[in-house]
C-alpha cells in the first residue's frame, strides 16, 4: 500500500505541479509539524487565564499587549497558544475520525464486492440507509444520546462517510475481482484473507487514499461546525470549532476572538481539499459517482 | 415494471431502516425521562410522565407502537411543551423554507448560467473566475462565511442587521450564505453535464448542418444536459439540511435547524425523531424519484 505513498511519478508530477499545490502541501506540511509540536510551540498554557489581560487586540492594533503576538479573549487567555492547541485537537480528532470511517468502510466494501450475495445485499441497504441519514443529524442524534466528550466526538465523526468508502471500494473490488492475478492466487490455494489484503488492497489503494484525504476535510467541518453550535468538546479545552462559536458574542467589538480561529479551520480543510484534488489527478482516479 | 416495485420497496425498506436506528438509538442509553426531567419529581408526577409518553411499555411494545403512530400520522409529543411533534415542525417550517426556497432560487438563477458559460468559453478569463467561486463556495464552510459577512456588512458597514427575520433586510445575508454553498455544486453540475453533451455526436451534426451557435447551444445542448442538471438538483435539495442548521445558529433565526440542535441539546428525542425521519424520507424519496425517471426514459437501466 505504501508503494503508493513514495511512488516516483507522484515526486515527479509535484515537480511540475501548480505555485498553489505546492504552495498548499508546503502549508499542509507546516500546520501539521504546528499541531506535533503545539507544546514547545505554544507561548502559554491555552487554559491558563490573565485577568488584566483581557481581550487584547491582535499586534498592530490599538492597546495591544506585548507577548500576547494575536491577543487575548475574554479571559486573558493567550489566542495564538490556543490556536495552536486547537489545531492539534481538531487535526487528531480528523485524523483518527478518518481512519475510523476508512477501516469500517474498507472492510465492508471489500466483504461486500468480494462475497456478494445475500452479504452484499445486506451491506448495500446499510449504506442506503446511512446516505439517507445526513452526518449531521446523526451526529446531533448520537451526541444527544451518549453525552459529548472527546470519545464520542471521535466516535460520531468516525461512522460519518464511511459509506463512501465502502461504495467505492465494492465497485473497485468487482472489477477486478476477475482479474488474472488474482484468478491465479485462487488457483494456487491462497486464502481470501491473503488474496484480499495482498493482491487487492494494494492495487485498490490510490482511491481509498484520495477519499481519506478527502474524507479529513469533511470531518474537520463536521468536528468544527459541532463544535460551533456548542455540541463538541466542552470548554474550556479548545478546539477551533469552539472558539469559533464562543467567540461570535464578542463579535462585534473583540472580532479577533472568533475571526482567528474561523481563518485556521477555513485554511486547513481547504489545504486537505487541495491536496485530495491534487492527488485524484495525479493519481487517476475516477471516484464514481453513482 | 419489476424494476419499479424492486426499487420502490427498497426505498420503503430504507425508511424503515432510519426509523429503526433512531429509536433503537434513542433507547440505548436508558430512560430518556432521566435526562429531562426536573429535579424533586415526586414518585406519582414521575409515573405520570412515563405513562404520558408511552415510556413505562417495554422497549418492543414502544416501538411498534411508534410505528403504529406513523401510520396514524402521530409522531409523539415534544418532553417540554407536550404538544405534538408535527405541531411544533409546522410552526417553524415557515421561516426554514423561506430561506431555503429563496437560496435555493437565487442559487438556480445565478449557478445555472454561470456554469454552462464555464462550459461553453472554457478558456475565458470570466470562466476562471467562476470556476474560483465555485471553489470557494465549495470550501468555506457556510458559518464561518456568515461569520465574515456578519463582520462586514453588520458591524463595519452598519448596512444589515444580524439576527432574525423580521423585515426583507433580514433576509439577504443568511440567503446569500445559504446560496453560495449550493451554488458551487449547481456551477460544477451544470458545467460538467454540459461539457459532456457538447462533446456529443449529434453536436457536431448540428454545427455542421450549418446552425448558428446559439441554436446548437440552446435547442441541442442544453435540452439534452438540462436532464442530469435536474436530476442532480433533486439530489442536492436533500443534501443541504446541515448548511440550514449552521446558517440558522449564526442568524439566530428561529426555524428548524435551530429546533432540531435544541432538541439535540436538552435531549428531546421525539423532535429529534421527526426530524431524521423527515429528512431521511426527502432523501430517499428524491432519489427514488430520480431513478425511475432515469429509468422511464433510459430503457438500458432497467434491465441492470
Amino acid at each position: 500500500m505504501f508503494s503508493i505513498l513514495n511512488n516516483s511519478e507522484l515526486v515527479k508530477k509535484f515537480k511540475k505541479s501548480d505555485l498553489i499545490i505546492k504552495g498548499g502541501l508546503f502549508l499542509l506540511f507546516l500546520l501539521i509539524l504546528v499541531a506535533i509540536f503545539a507544546p514547545i510551540l505554544a507561548p502559554y498554557d491555552p487554559n491558563s487565564t490573565s485577568l488584566l489581560a483581557r481581550l487584547r487586540p491582535p499586534l498592530g492594533f490599538e492597546k495591544f499587549k506585548v507577548g500576547f503576538l494575536l491577543g487575548t479573549d475574554e479571559l486573558g487567555r493567550d489566542m495564538l497558544s490556543r490556536l495552536i492547541y486547537g489545531l492539534r485537537f481538531t487535526l487528531f480528532i480528523a485524523l483518527v475520525g478518518s481512519l475510523i470511517s476508512m477501516t469500517i468502510g474498507t472492510l465492508i466494501g471489500v466483504i461486500s464486492g468480494y462475497v456478494g450475495g445475500i452479504i452484499d445485499n445486506i451491506f448495500m441497504m446499510l449504506v442506503d440507509i446511512q446516505i439517507a441519514f445526513p452526518g449531521t443529524l446523526m451526529a446531533l442524534l448520537l451526541i444527544s444520546v451518549f453525552g459529548s466528550s472527546i470519545t464520542i466526538l471521535i466516535f460520531v465523526v468516525g461512522i460519518s462517510g464511511w459509506e463512501n468508502y465502502a461504495r467505492v471500494v465494492r465497485g473497485q473490488v468487482i472489477q477486478i475481482k476477475n482479474e488474472p492475478y488474482v484468478s491465479a492466487a485462487q488457483v494456487a490455494g491462497a486464502k481470501p484473507r491473503r488474496i484480499i489484503l495482498l493482491h487487492m488492497l494494494p492495487n485498490i489503494a490510490s482511491p481509498i487514499i484520495v477519499l481519506y484525504t478527502f474524507g479529513i476535510s469533511n470531518i474537520i467541518l463536521l468536528e468544527s461546525s459541532l463544535s460551533f453550535l456548542g455540541l463538541g468538546i466542552q470548554p474550556p479545552t479548545a478546539t477551533l470549532g469552539s472558539m469559533t462559536g464562543l467567540g461570535r458574542d464578542f463579535l462585534s467589538s473583540y472580532p479577533h476572538i472568533c475571526v482567528l480561529p474561523a481563518i485556521v479551520i477555513l485554511l486547513i480543510a481547504l489545504v486537505f481539499l487541495l491536496l485530495g484534488d491534487w492527488l485524484r489527478d495525479s493519481l487517476d482516479v475516477r471516484l464514481q459517482r453513482k | 415494471m419489476r424494476f419499479v416495485i424492486i426499487r420502490t420497496l427498497r426505498a420503503f425498506l430504507t425508511i424503515w431502516g432510519v426509523i429503526t436506528l433512531t429509536f433503537i438509538a434513542t433507547r440505548i442509553a436508558g430512560n430518556p425521562i432521566d435526562n429531562f426531567a426536573p429535579e424533586g419529581l415526586s414518585n406519582e408526577e414521575y409515573n405520570y410522565l412515563m405513562e404520558y409518553f408511552g415510556l413505562n411499555e417495554s422497549y418492543f411494545v414502544q416501538y411498534i407502537s411508534y410505528f403504529k403512530g406513523i401510520i396514524e400520522g402521530n409522531f409523539g409529543f415534544s418532553y417540554f411543551s407536550f404538544q405534538p411533534v408535527t405541531e411544533v415542525f409546522f410552526s417553524k417550517l415557515p421561516n426554514t423554507l423561506a430561506l431555503f426556497g429563496y437560496a435555493f432560487l437565487v442559487s438556480l438563477i445565478i449557478g445555472i448560467p454561470l456554469g454552462i458559460y464555464a462550459a461553453i468559453y472554457r478558456n475565458s478569463i470570466l470562466t476562471t473566475f467562476i470556476m474560483a467561486l465555485a471553489f470557494t463556495g465549495y470550501a468555506i464552510p457556510n458559518y464561518i462565511l456568515a461569520i465574515f459577512a456578519i463582520l462586514l456588512f453588520s458591524f463595519t458597514l452598519h448596512l444589515l442587521p444580524t439576527v432574525g427575520l423580521e423585515t426583507p433586510y433580514h433576509y439577504i445575508m443568511p440567503v446569500g450564505c445559504l446560496a453560495m454553498s449550493m451554488l458551487a455544486g449547481k456551477i460544477r453540475y451544470s458545467r460538467s453535464a454540459m461539457l459532456d453533451v457538447l462533446n456529443e455526436d449529434y453536436i457536431r451534426t448540428a454545427r455542421s448542418k450549418g446552425l448558428s451557435e446559439r441554436i446548437v447551444i440552446f435547442k441541442h445542448a442544453f435540452r439534452n444536459a438540462s436532464m442530469p442538471i435536474v436530476s442532480i438538483l433533486g439530489l442536492q435539495i436533500a443534501g443541504f439540511i446541515a448548511a440550514v442548521v449552521l446558517v440558522e445558529a449564526v442568524f439566530a433565526i428561529d426555524g428548524i435547524g435551530n429546533l432540531i440542535v435544541k432538541a439535540a441539546i436538552f435531549s428531546n428525542y421525539p423532535i429529534l425523531q421527526y426530524g431524521v425521519m423527515l429528512w431521511g424520507s426527502i432523501v430517499v424519496l428524491a432519489t427514488l424519484l430520480v431513478d425511475l425517471t432515469y429509468a422511464l426514459l433510459d430503457p438500458r437501466i432497467r434491465v441492470n
